[in-house]
């Protein structure tokens, strides 16, 4: 047995560490403890959510998982093989945002077919382009549909490339530099001046 | 105009390893962007803004702290900075206003994004929105 040295009273606890090094969470009643095993496998974001990209973000020996994206528990699907169709047919607006996300925004307007208007220059952002799509129910409303505005970083990610991302803007914003502007609460006219974005 | 690498020397407030750094911080006195973040010239925001009048501590100032530390954007002061926090109604886009005195530069520095230098003059800085079942800040 492991014993922590020196530590006046450390012998009180030793139960306790030796649970610690074998078991997950546990919980006692009286007459019975239930125990879980230690995951196997536990992804986190850098703000140590709950996270992973290409699999379960927690397992147990028993095969029991969780998927996650960024902190919002999700079903499998939505990590490991997200289509627009399930995409659609899912109703909780979180788990769509977040199969959305994984899929990638450009990808899935291509996947579910959407009108793009034709790409105009991103002020700020040399040689990037702004794209805004046709209106869609995205949060399950009809009344409050949305449009997609799809851009792309200012600056590279680690592999080199460039993420591109989509913002969702509410559907009577008519062109993509409009879009952007709406963002920060400016005109079409004053985004236009942006010299600068990373 | 200093480099990336000249910047992280002086104020110590890295950035990932892939930034290129020999890349030159341009400092403007016009809009700018900082992946969710916006730096608006007074004069372009649609209401009267009063110079700042908090000085900028040597360590810098959050001007948005992400959850541990991720999405944090720093504000950094090279001579008399000031900024003014906006503690109004929370989910507004105003951050606060910052306010750059004649022949002081300010910097926001974040970890993915690099640096954004600030010339002269005084400036309203706002977050980003975007919609989705109710209006939501981005985090980037």
């Amino acid at each position: 047995m492991h014993r922590v040295a020196a530590v006046p009273g450390a012998e009180r606890i030793e139960g306790l560490t030796e649970v610690a090094k074998s078991a997950g969470w546990w919980w006692p009643f009286k007459g019975a403890v239930i125990l879980t095993e230690r995951p196997t496998l536990l992804h986190r974001d850098a703000e140590n959510r709950l996270h992973s990209e290409d699999g379960p973000a927690l397992s147990y020996p028993d095969g029991w998982s969780i998927w996650a994206w960024h902190g919002v528990r999700v079903p499998q699907w939505a990590i490991e093989g997200p289509t627009a169709e399930l995409i659609h047919a899912e109703r909780n607006v979180e788990i769509r945002r977040c199969a959305i996300e994984k899929m990638g925004w450009d990808v899935y307007v291509v996947e579910a077919g959407l009108e793009l208007s034709p790409p105009v220059a991103d002020p700020g952002n040399p040689g990037q382009q702004l794209r805004l799509s046709q209106p869609l129910d995205l949060f399950g409303d009809r009344d409050a549909l949305v449009r997609v505005l799809l851009c792309t970083n200012g600056t590279v990610e680690r592999d080199g490339h460039r993420r591109s991302f989509g913002l969702t803007v509410p559907a009577t914003i008519r062109t993509p530099i409009a879009a952007a502007a709406w963002g920060y609460d400016l005109t079409e006219k004053q985004y236009a001046q942006l010299a600068r974005r990373t | 105009m200093r480099t990336l690498t000249q910047m992280i020397d002086r104020h110590g407030v890295d950035v990932l390893e892939h930034l290129d750094r020999e890349q030159l911080v341009p400092v403007l006195d016009r809009l700018q962007a900082q992946g969710d973040i916006i730096v608006v010239p007074a004069v372009m925001a649609n209401r009267p803004t009063a110079a700042a009048k908090t000085a900028v501590p040597a360590a810098g100032v959050a001007v948005v702290r992400g959850e541990n530390g991720g999405n944090t954007h720093l504000l950094l002061a090279e001579g008399d900075v000031r900024w003014d926090a906006y503690t109004g109604t929370p989910g507004q886009l105003r951050l606060g206003t910052l306010t750059v005195a004649d022949g002081a530069t300010a910097y926001l520095a974040h970890p993915e994004h690099g640096y954004a230098g600030i010339a002269p003059g005084t400036y309203e800085i706002r977050r980003q929105r975007e919609q989705a079942d109710e209006i939501r800040l981005v985090q980037d």
